[in-house]
């Protein structure tokens, strides 16, 4: 299990916009889904982002484990990126250009894993998934859900111990909300950190903890 | 789009720089042949102009290959036969060996001839016997050669050596080592020789020809590299704004790259490798179309080739370097965000 925390974060996009965050702090609990809320441009997305890695900071710190790793070289952010992050989108952002399978495994050519065997873990989790009928399949070819829970499976690829999914039902039915939800929590339940920024009550009432912007 | 570019810059290489590079090769091997080498110097009426002492020195001068004195040619026919069919004899001041290669016998003395292998038949001998003759003066036979270039003009008569009492020669040939320095053998030979009044001269000289080439590379061969030199930086500049419109077009794609774990060097690699790749198919394309089309005319080399091919992917690569900047430069979280 990873601890993940932020310490008195201060965040804007430039000079001329406002403070999104003015001291944020928070614990991440592993094992339980956390829903980050709030209404639209309060930064929810943002702080998605600054956990994840691909922002840094004005002022404070992210730590795994303890470690502040916010501040480090790109090279080291991008490793613990493919190493302990897995990111959902909104829309499920899949390569349009090659198979599910080829989007499925994308995490493991950025952490040095074998082809095969991420193929193979790929596979595994499709068929956990229930996308497995549609790995030969290109994006343009499946439905927005199964699209949402490939991204799922692209997440989960390197076994990360933080995933951070931003609006991952906010394109999906009620039908394939559930489904999604039900893999995160399954994901939490295994000791995962399940960070999901949301501004669907539906989801946020689902969730074990609410850090709203 | 990438792979036409690069294939269309490799072909106006290989059709402009490429062919003027062989224009340029050919000329310059014209030049160097040793007929584009010789200075060729002739009294006007006066013989004995060219002492065997100046010849002697003018072939001690480093840039010369070779230089003869001819004295004038008399007609000889064969003693043997009394025949009316005559063939000129050149009396020859300077090493005869420079001018022909000996096919048989040996090479002559003073007073001892050696005639063509062509003129043999003229003669009505088969070999290096017998002797010429020409008003009671007779010179044994005792080879047969054929002319050298630049003296093939000897090829179809006899040579022999001055002696030490000879006149001197009528005629000067030199033979420049290089012909960018036919000028200043020019000068040297016209200081051995002292000549006050060059009317008594006629002077055939390469000099010009050095000339013709100086003003050969600074002419067309500058100007098709000038063409060429255009061509690359306009064909670098379109695929530098190609690229950079893919990027822009593939912000989505690499900000999921990024958040995935692709580091910005990894980014970086991939718009790369993505311009390198189709750019490479062109260029190979490009050069074999290039060299079809010049089938039958100036072919250029393939090193050529493969010079200009590595040097369209050198730019090629350079040209993708600022777009690439721009991906990595450029904010994932922005780009992952923008629809």
């Amino acid at each position: 299990m990873l601890t993940l925390r932020c310490e008195e974060l201060w965040f804007s996009y430039g000079r001329s916009s406002g403070e999104l965050f003015r001291g944020l702090s928070h614990v991440f609990t592993p094992g339980a889904v956390t829903a980050i809320s709030g209404s639209s441009g309060r930064g929810k997305s943002t702080l998605l982002y600054i956990l994840g890695l691909m922002l840094t900071p004005k002022k404070g710190v992210v730590a795994y484990n303890g470690n502040p790793v916010s501040g480090i070289s790109d090279v080291g952010r991008a490793l613990i990126r493919s190493k302990s992050v897995g990111f959902v989108f909104q829309d499920a952002v899949l390569d349009p250009t090659r198979k599910v399978i080829d989007s499925i495994i994308e995490p493991s050519v950025y952490l040095g894993t074998p082809r095969k065997s991420a193929i193979a873990r790929g596979k595994g989790i499709a068929e956990s998934i229930g996308v497995s009928a549609r790995l030969d399949h290109r994006p343009g070819a499946i439905s927005g859900g199964e699209a949402q829970r490939v991204a799922l499976c692209r997440a989960l690829l390197n076994d990360p111990q933080v995933i951070l999914a931003d609006e991952p039902t906010g394109n999906l039915d009620a039908g394939n909300s559930e489904i999604v939800f039900g893999i995160l929590r399954k994901a939490a339940n295994a000791g995962k950190t399940v960070i999901v920024a949301t501004h669907d009550p539906y989801l946020s009432s689902l969730v074990d903890e609410t850090v709203t912007l | 789009m990438i792979m036409v570019l690069a294939g269309t810059i490799c072909v106006l290489g290989v059709m402009t720089a490429g062919r003027s590079a062989v224009a340029q090769d050919e000329i310059r091997q014209t030049l160097d042949s040793a007929g584009s080498r010789v200075l060729d110097i002739r009294s006007k009426g006066v013989q004995g102009f060219f002492p065997q002492a100046a010849v002697s020195q003018i072939n001690a001068l480093n840039a010369v290959a070779t230089a003869v004195g001819l004295a004038t040619a008399r007609d000889m026919v064969s003693g043997h036969r009394g025949s009316d069919r005559g063939i000129p004899l050149w009396v020859v001041y300077g090493n005869v060996a420079d001018m022909a290669e000996l096919v048989s016998g040996r090479w002559p003395r003073p007073g001892e001839a050696i005639v063509a292998d062509q003129s043999k038949r003229i003669l009505g001998i088969a070999g290096p016997a017998g002797f010429l003759v020409e008003n009671g003066a007779e010179f044994p036979i005792v080879g047969t050669f054929r002319a050298v270039e630049p003296f093939t003009e000897f090829g179809a008569g006899a040579l022999t050596v001055a002696d030490s009492d000879s006149a001197g020669a009528v005629r000067l040939l030199v033979l420049a080592t290089d012909h960018s320095q036919s000028g200043w053998v020019e000068d040297q030979v016209m200081q051995i020789i002292s000549v006050s009044d060059r009317s008594q001269l006629e002077v055939i000289s390469p000099a010009s020809l050095a000339e013709l080439q100086a003003q050969v590379n600074t002419g067309f061969v500058a100007y098709a590299r000038q063409l060429f030199a255009i061509v690359l930086f306009i064909g670098v500049g379109i695929i530098a704004v190609v690229v950079l419109a893919d990027i822009l077009l593939l912000r989505s794609d690499l900000g999921r790259r990024r958040a995935l774990g692709a580091t910005r060097g990894a980014v970086a690699a991939l718009v790369v490798l993505r311009t390198f790749f189709p750019a490479f198919a062109g260029v190979v394309l490009g050069d074999a179309l290039g060299l079809g089309l010049g089938i039958g005319q100036l072919w250029p080399s393939a090193e050529f080739a493969v010079a200009l091919a590595a040097l369209c992917l050198l730019c090629v690569i350079v040209a993708s370097a600022i777009p690439a900047f721009v991906a990595v430069s450029q904010d994932p979280v922005k780009a992952l965000r923008t629809p």
